[in-house]
């Protein structure tokens, strides 16, 4: 197993941790929160979100040219979702995501080359071309993968969960899913799975109201998801996933009780799928107009403007963030393109131990 | 036959031919055969490696007979079947090939161990006979006709490795394709013999009688092997049985009487068939025997003449051969032997004892097809009609 | 041929070509496999599938079971009973009603370093696990290219008994279901020394496992080496030498084999059994070359016959040793139907002794 048990990068998590009065804002609201997070990381929450966007448009446009096949699922719109999370937590600690992956992977630290070269289907990807798109793994970064069987991902996150309480480590264990997944016998075996047995798991649901082509509404019928943890007896918590800090928030808590080993906790994440189910879908179940609209809650220029206005960190300092992660993207898609796809007589590998 | 050897062509690309003209000599598996052209026209578009010395499997174009002014399409070379000095040496790994092309066609029945174990072997299971229900092969037919063929091949290669002076003599492709016919028509065919003698005072004085008026029409002398052959086709004829093969568990009557006739040539025995001999005049036969004769001295036999024998004849009497036995020449179930006339010692009813001139004939037969009770009433028959003033009286009429 | 469905004897027919009540009783001595000299107990075939799990539990701290009814209850066939008792709560874990979640939790706990030991009570409610085990589980290691590994076993009981009327849900043999899928290893134990040492193997296999247990196996006795001793996966073993005709087989059906052999040694036929048990990845060398020992052979499984394991032990038959086969290949399967429950009806789905007796002798015409 790759996992390593490296400490946490953020050390004032830890004092986060110990106590809730630290942060000053309340969640299950909407609308903008402020909380006390330090520059440093910040501008790593920048950062990572910049990356992910760019990430997403390299892959699409090369999936447009033709060069990266099967299919890829856009993260775009929903970065402020996943690197709230994760930044919440440690690289030991383990996510699981779904075919709309790469951001969540991105998200808790991955390489870019590996991934990129990943999706290019190339021998240097992280899973030696064998997944693509839609199974990568960075297990070395706590990353399980993407799956793409909607919901087969969360049993994983639990299972994990359950090895580490058995284990007495206060890893935690973070399944992603959207509001589609928690429709599935998965997750809701899951929940009631580790309720009963207090496992240390944070199910993250991101709401971005489209399965495919169905709405939301027409599928479920509560209008807030959060409350579907009541009927398993965990708390359910309901953020703007636009916003970083809000999510991030949420997380810290979540992830604390699991650590006290207090079990887990429904997130909830109101957020917006900005492109298709996959890129170059027709999208002829929602209109231009609901896009656009939903695009001005664009998650990236909105944070980092509440950075800049908020003297948190200066305009120089994020366009520097801006052109660094473009050259890294544009580096990444040169290692790829470079790489060797996998050797033909090696086909057999890794089927079995 | 699956491939014939060109031995030249007679005309050019771009000459003129004219229908049935012999435009290639080719060499099959039992003779020389002239190729003649289907059509009037110009020989056009030779494909490419069809040329002397080339084997050629039967059925693939060679060229076209085409108008002057006709576009031929252009025909792939040709990949040979086999090299011609493999064929040449008559090495015992091509016998096997041409043997197969000789054997009989029948669909072979036998587990796959079976056939292993012939592979393992070297035997063709088409020359082992199956004693199993249909004709099914066993271990044991194979390896009982392994043992038979052992011994054979057990002397050859003593004598081979014998340390006395030798010379080497190779078998003309005739000659050695006549073996190999010989040994699967034992190997194969349970065969016995059937001896008769008959009193050929009354043909003899037949013969006389209308051996002139035959020269006359023929320019040729009659020969007792004329006469026999119309009396055989005619016997033939009345007793159907005769005139069978053994295939696949049944007996096959032939409609026809197609009588071969074994003529010894330089380059081997040869057989050509005279069709439908039962319906032919004694003057038919005598003159197709005549232009066989001429053929053999030059091998220059079609297909057609060589083959779809159903009874053959072989007479060594010219020899000096009183009686012989002959192996029944597959796939037909029947041969006649004949032997010189010897004037020999006959008791007469009286008891007194004079000289008549006898033939012996001998008749081996396939004991699959025909028993000896079938097989001596057949002699019987020619016996007869060698015998009885009245029927030879017909003989010379038709 | 195939006896078991179209073309099939009726159950009228069946009687009066059986042959008798005289037949030999399947009983233990039957196969005796502890090898010699080492000391052995009697035990059941449900009592070494809980030895093995002791013994491993006991070995590797990173064992542990999860399935439903199997802490204090001990299962639903009795085989974990003690165990809770021994190893406590959280190493001997009851589960909700959650099949394709037990089957995940173990598959991410297997992620996560941990060795689970899952049981699904029926092999016919892994239909609900299908997802778990067939599409993540079993290619997880694959498609991360190496990232991981899932070291986890199955346990799931199959099989039905005649006039045992367990039904079509609680009674099938569905060991080609997870064959078909690469990245899986599929083990059918027949015997007490088999149960035990396979599943060992089993738990010490960094693959994901299904262990198949034949239920009406469980009160089958046998002899049980008292050490920790492994079987390996992946291997034939031959129950019975012989020379005429070579009968391969798993599962309960290799009792029918062996009865079935020896009612016909005194007829002078000499049986050889190969008792497959991993059913996945398939052992083809002893197979083979048992098949051109003795050119005949007779294949004999409890799953019906469409697209069953006999279909492939056959090619593989024919793959290798087609050049010495002296008849055709022969085989025995059970009926191309649900299991119904009326005694009348259930009689006869499944291959009897005398259905083996008689492809033998098929064979040897």
């Amino acid at each position: 197993m790759a996992v390593s048990g490296e400490c946490s990068n953020y050390p004032h998590q830890q004092q986060l941790a110990k106590s809730a009065r630290v942060i000053k804002s309340q969640s299950s609201s909407y609308g903008p929160i402020k909380v006390e997070v330090q520059k440093e990381l910040l501008l790593e929450m920048y950062r990572r979100m910049v990356r992910i966007r760019e990430f997403e448009l390299g892959a699409m446009d090369l999936f447009k040219r033709g060069q990266v096949k099967g299919a890829v699922h856009p993260y775009i719109g929903q970065e402020a979702s996943g690197v709230g999370v994760c930044i919440a937590l440690r690289r030991d600690d383990l996510i699981a995501g779904t075919h709309r992956s790469h951001g969540h992977t991105l998200a808790k630290g991955a390489d870019t080359k590996k991934m990129m070269a990943e999706i290019l289907g190339k021998e240097t990807g992280y899973c030696r071309g064998r997944g693509g798109s839609m199974h990568i793994a960075a297990f070395e970064t706590g990353s399980l993968g993407a799956l793409a069987v909607v919901g087969s991902g969360i049993p994983l996150a639990v299972g994990a969960a359950l090895a580490f309480k058995m284990r007495g480590e206060d890893k935690v264990s973070v399944p992603f899913t959207g509001e589609g997944g928690s429709n599935t016998g998965n997750w809701h075996e899951c929940l009631n799975m580790a309720s009963i047995w207090n496992l240390p798991v944070i199910f993250v649901l991101e709401n971005n109201q489209y399965a495919v082509s169905t709405k939301v509404d027409t599928v479920i019928k509560v209008k807030d998801l959060s409350l579907r943890a009541q009927g398993y007896g965990i708390p359910g918590v309901r953020v703007d996933g636009f916003d970083v800090l809000a999510v991030y928030e949420a997380a810290t808590k979540a992830v604390a009780r699991a650590r006290r080993g207090e079990g887990p906790t429904l997130l909830v994440t109101e957020s917006y799928r900005f492109e298709g189910h996959y890129a170059g879908e027709p999208e002829v179940y929602r209109t231009r107009a609901e896009v656009e609209e939903h695009r001005k809650l664009d998650p990236i220029p909105r944070f980092r403007n509440y950075l800049v206005d908020n003297g948190k960190a200066s305009l120089d300092e994020v366009n520097a963030i801006d052109t660094e992660v473009k050259q890294e993207i544009a580096d990444a898609i040169e290692f790829a393109k470079v790489s060797p796809p996998p050797d033909p007589a090696t086909a057999k590998d890794y089927i079995y131990a | 036959m699956e491939s014939g050897r060109i031995i030249q062509w007679l005309v050019k690309e771009g000459e003129r031919v004219e229908q049935h003209q012999v435009i290639m000599e080719v060499e099959t598996d039992k003779a020389v055969a002239e190729l003649e052209s289907p059509a009037s026209g110009i020989l056009k578009g030779i494909r490419p490696g069809a040329v002397e010395g080339a084997r050629v499997p039967v059925g693939e174009t060679l060229a076209f007979i085409a108008e002057p002014d006709e576009q031929v399409p252009a025909l792939p070379p040709l990949t040979s079947v086999s090299t011609e000095t493999a064929v040449e040496a008559g090495g015992t790994q091509t016998a096997a090939a041409a043997t197969q092309a000789q054997a009989v066609t029948r669909q072979v029945r036998a587990t796959p161990a079976v056939r292993r174990i012939a592979r393992e072997l070297g035997i063709d299971l088409g020359l082992v006979t199956g004693t199993g229900p249909d004709g099914k092969i066993s271990e044991e037919d194979v390896r009982s006709f392994a043992a038979a063929r052992g011994g054979a091949l057990a002397d050859a290669t003593m004598a081979a490795t014998s340390p006395e002076p030798v010379e080497w003599v190779d078998l003309s492709t005739v000659q050695r394709l006549t073996g190999e016919r010989m040994v699967q028509s034992i190997q194969t065919a349970p065969q016995f013999a059937l001896t008769i003698s008959a009193d050929m005072t009354n043909a003899l004085q037949l013969r006389e009688a209308i051996i002139d008026q035959i020269a006359k029409e023929t320019g040729e002398r009659l020969s007792i092997t004329a006469l026999l052959v119309k009396i055989v086709a005619t016997a033939l004829k009345n007793q159907p049985r005769a005139n069978a093969s053994f295939e696949a568990g049944r007996v096959k009557l032939h409609k026809r009487v197609n009588v071969g006739v074994a003529i010894g040539a330089d380059a081997g025995l040869i057989v050509p068939v005279i069709k439908e001999a039962d319906q032919k005049s004694l003057v038919q036969i005598v003159r197709e025997l005549q232009v066989f004769r001429e053929k053999a001295r030059q091998m220059r036999f079609s297909a057609d003449e060589l083959s779809g024998g159903t009874f053959t004849v072989s007479n060594l009497g010219m020899y000096g051969i009183d009686q012989f036995n002959a192996i029944v020449n597959p796939p037909q179930s029947a041969i006649l032997a004949v032997g010189r006339v010897i004037k020999t010692p006959v008791a007469l009813p009286d008891n007194t004892v004079t000289t008549r001139p006898i033939m012996n004939l001998t008749l081996t037969v396939d004991h699959r097809a025909m028993d000896g009770v079938q097989g001596a009433k057949f002699l019987a028959e020619i016996k007869e009609r060698l015998e009885k003033p009245d029927l030879l009286r017909d003989l010379g009429k038709a | 041929m195939s006896l078991g469905d179209d073309g099939e004897m009726t159950s009228k027919e069946r009687d009066a070509t059986s042959l008798g009540s005289t037949r030999p009783v399947m009983s233990p001595d039957l196969i005796v496999q502890a090898p010699q000299g080492i000391p052995a107990k009697q035990m059941s075939y449900q009592e070494a599938i809980r030895e093995a799990l002791r013994e491993e539990m006991l070995r590797d701290e990173r064992v542990f079971l999860m399935g439903e009814d199997i802490a204090k209850h001990g299962g639903a066939f009795g085989v974990t009973r003690t165990l809770f008792d021994q190893f406590g709560p959280e190493r001997v874990r009851n589960t909700p009603i959650s099949e394709n979640t037990i089957v995940g939790t173990g598959t991410g706990a297997a992620l996560a370093g941990m060795r689970p030991v899952m049981e699904i009570m029926f092999v016919d409610f892994s239909g609900l696990a299908m997802d778990q085990i067939c599409t993540q589980a079993a290619k997880l290691r694959f498609m991360t290219g190496g990232q991981c590994k899932v070291p986890w076993v199955l346990r799931m009981p199959q099989g039905g008994g005649a006039g045992k009327s367990t039904a079509a849900q609680h009674s099938q043999s569905l060991e080609v279901w997870f064959a078909h899928i690469p990245g899986l290893k599929v083990v059918l134990p027949s015997t007490p020394y088999d149960a035990k040492g396979l599943l060992k193997a089993a738990i010490r296999d960094d693959n994901p496992v299904i262990f198949l247990e034949h239920k009406f196996l469980y009160s089958f006795r046998g002899l049980v080496p008292d050490q920790d001793y492994v079987l390996p996966l992946g291997k034939c073993d031959v129950k019975r030498q012989g020379k005429d005709v070579t009968v391969v087989t798993s599962g309960a059906m290799v009792w029918h084999a062996m009865v079935a052999a020896n009612i016909l040694a005194p007829k002078g036929i000499s049986v050889e059994v190969v008792d497959v048990r991993t059913i996945s990845p398939l052992d083809e060398e002893t197979i083979g070359a048992s098949a051109r020992k003795t050119g005949r052979v007779v294949l004999v499984a409890e799953a019906c016959r469409s697209y069953g394991p006999t279909g492939e032990w056959g090619m593989v038959v024919v793959e290798q040793a087609f050049d010495y086969l002296k008849a055709p290949i022969v085989r025995v399967t059970g009926r191309v139907s649900p299991i119904p429950f009326a005694d009348s009806l259930e009689k006869g789905v499944w291959p009897e002794t005398d259905d083996v007796v008689r492809a033998i002798q098929r064979t040897m015409a």
